[in-house]
């Protein structure tokens, strides 16, 4: 009697273009198939990167992320529809995944990825993919993929620009040997602030994906100490060495750091109704003082381009300008001072705080909390 | 030679994707770079004019944390790219 075949007959239908390939085969496949992997964030990133690894025939996938899919989301997070608006990411991708192949797992995590989760979360797969938004998860999925030895299949974008690499391979670096510290809150804009070419996403996402692939498999060279730069402007693509830092406070010689550590506090994306400054005002006081007319100067520290999506008519001096913009501020006005969601703001409080300006204070939430709670015809971004 | 300027950071540069210096070191490439275009400088910099730990400088496909820090030389194919770090996802 014939050995019983190790895919059943709808596997070999799907997946007969991997079985022809030599270096996958029916071993290969059914690789992938024992197979999981953990994608942190159903963004843009994680859309493609979802996508692919289920069409591909890995097992089990695990998708963590906490949001809800939004309008602004449809420009290049193809995994969720028009229709999924409202709905959460977790449950509009598995949706997707499903679709794409029904015979792999998927778990749904909605939830956000922090350090009271993630080891937990993280140590259920083979392979972590960090699809994530902002410093502090990116901080904490290296963390948790060096703490647990796991691969991170590592992918980031802005704007134009996009990097992948795979870290937390054995001998080789992680994102802290990279960059051993994340940037102060603001130094650096995010996507919602800085914007992003909606494809780019799927060109970073797909070299991740491949990378979790071969990882799987065994196969090719891994880019593992090598750090993978795109330009999509120039399409230029570059390629920079990066090594082990043995002094490294997560995989270094004597780490320091072993434990996983939230960034919440110092950076990312701000949670609403939390203190973003000492001096911070709710929007209903705001809105109060102005339908009471008292003297202000109502400050907003945004990009022009942002400015011109939406504002509160106030004065617009960005952040990086304001140091050398100060004696344009009335001092003997008080000044509330607003960005998009707080942060920025936040920092220019103190700013004109430590340029002796006194009466300062810092809109809670930015210009989205103000839409979201006093004023919804003011578009959010 | 040519210092390649990041996307976030172009702001400070007019839009250039690129400056071209004459600099012997990466320290005098960096001060030239500075000079010409000082709002580079907070990015670049922190108060006590240290290399900002979040933008890593590459001489072609090396990290001068793996060649000599800022005092690694120059010749004029070299190639400088700053590269901050980017979370976007
Ligand atoms: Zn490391």
């Amino acid at each position: 009697m014939a050995e019983k075949s190790l895919l059943a007959r709808e596997e070999t239908a799907r997946y007969a273009r991997h079985l022809t390939l030599p270096e996958v085969g029916t071993d290969g496949q059914v690789k992938l198939k024992s197979a999981s992997v953990l994608i942190v964030g159903t963004g843009g990133l994680g859309s493609p990167v979802s996508l692919y690894l289920a069409a591909a025939g890995v097992g089990r996938l695990g998708i963590v992320d906490f949001d809800r899919v939004e309008y602004s989301n449809l420009q290049r997070q193809i995994i969720h529809g028009s229709d999924d608006v409202g709905r959460p990411k977790v449950q509009s991708a598995a949706e997707s995944i499903r679709r794409v192949n029904p015979l792999i797992q998927v778990d749904q995590h909605d939830e956000a990825f922090t350090s009271s989760n993630a080891m937990r979360i993280g140590a259920e797969y083979d392979i972590i993919i960090d699809g994530t938004d902002n410093f502090a998860t990116r901080y904490l999925v290296n963390d948790v993929c060096v703490l647990l030895g796991k691969p991170n299949c590592y992918g980031s974008i802005f704007r134009f620009e996009g990097q992948a690499s795979v870290f937390g391979l054995p001998g080789g670096p992680c994102y802290r040997c990279l960059y051993p510290k994340p940037p102060d809150p603001g130094m650096i804009p995010n996507c919602a602030e800085g914007g992003v070419l909606g494809i780019l996403p799927g060109i970073v996402g797909t070299i991740q994906a491949t990378e979790a692939i071969k990882l799987i498999l065994g196969i090719g060279e891994s880019l593992s100490g090598r750090l993978l730069l795109l330009d999509a402007l120039e399409m230029k693509f570059r390629e920079l060495k990066v090594s082990r830092d043995p002094k490294c406070p997560v995989c270094g010689d004597q780490p320091t750091i072993t434990a996983p550590i939230d960034y919440d506090q110092f950076c990312g994306t701000p949670k609403q109704d939390t203190s973003q400054s000492p001096w911070d005002i709710e929007p209903t006081e705001l809105k109060r003082r102005m339908d009471a007319d008292e003297p202000m100067t109502i400050l907003d520290v945004r990009q022009q381009h942002e400015y011109q999506i939406c504002n509160l008519g106030g004065t617009l001096i960005p952040l990086d300008e304001l140091p050398t913009r100060t004696d344009e501020l009335d001092r003997s006005l008080p000044i509330v001072v607003h960005c998009k969601m707080g942060l920025r703001s936040a920092k220019a409080v103190q700013l004109l705080r430590d340029a002796g300006f006194t009466d300062v204070s810092n809109l809670n939430g930015g210009i989205n909390r103000w839409s979201k709670q006093i004023d919804a015809t003011v578009p959010t971004y | 030679m040519k210092v390649i300027i990041p996307t976030a950071l172009r702001k400070h540069t007019d839009g250039q994707n690129h400056l071209c210096v004459t600099a012997t070191t990466v320290e005098d490439a960096l001060k030239q770079v500075v000079t010409t275009h000082p709002e580079l400088r907070s990015s670049l910099f922190d108060d006590r004019e240290q290399l900002v730990s979040f933008v890593n400088v590459f001489v072609n496909d090396r990290n001068i944390r793996d060649l000599e820090n800022e005092a690694t030389p120059l010749t004029e194919s070299d190639e400088i790219l700053l590269v901050p770090a980017i979370a976007g996802g």
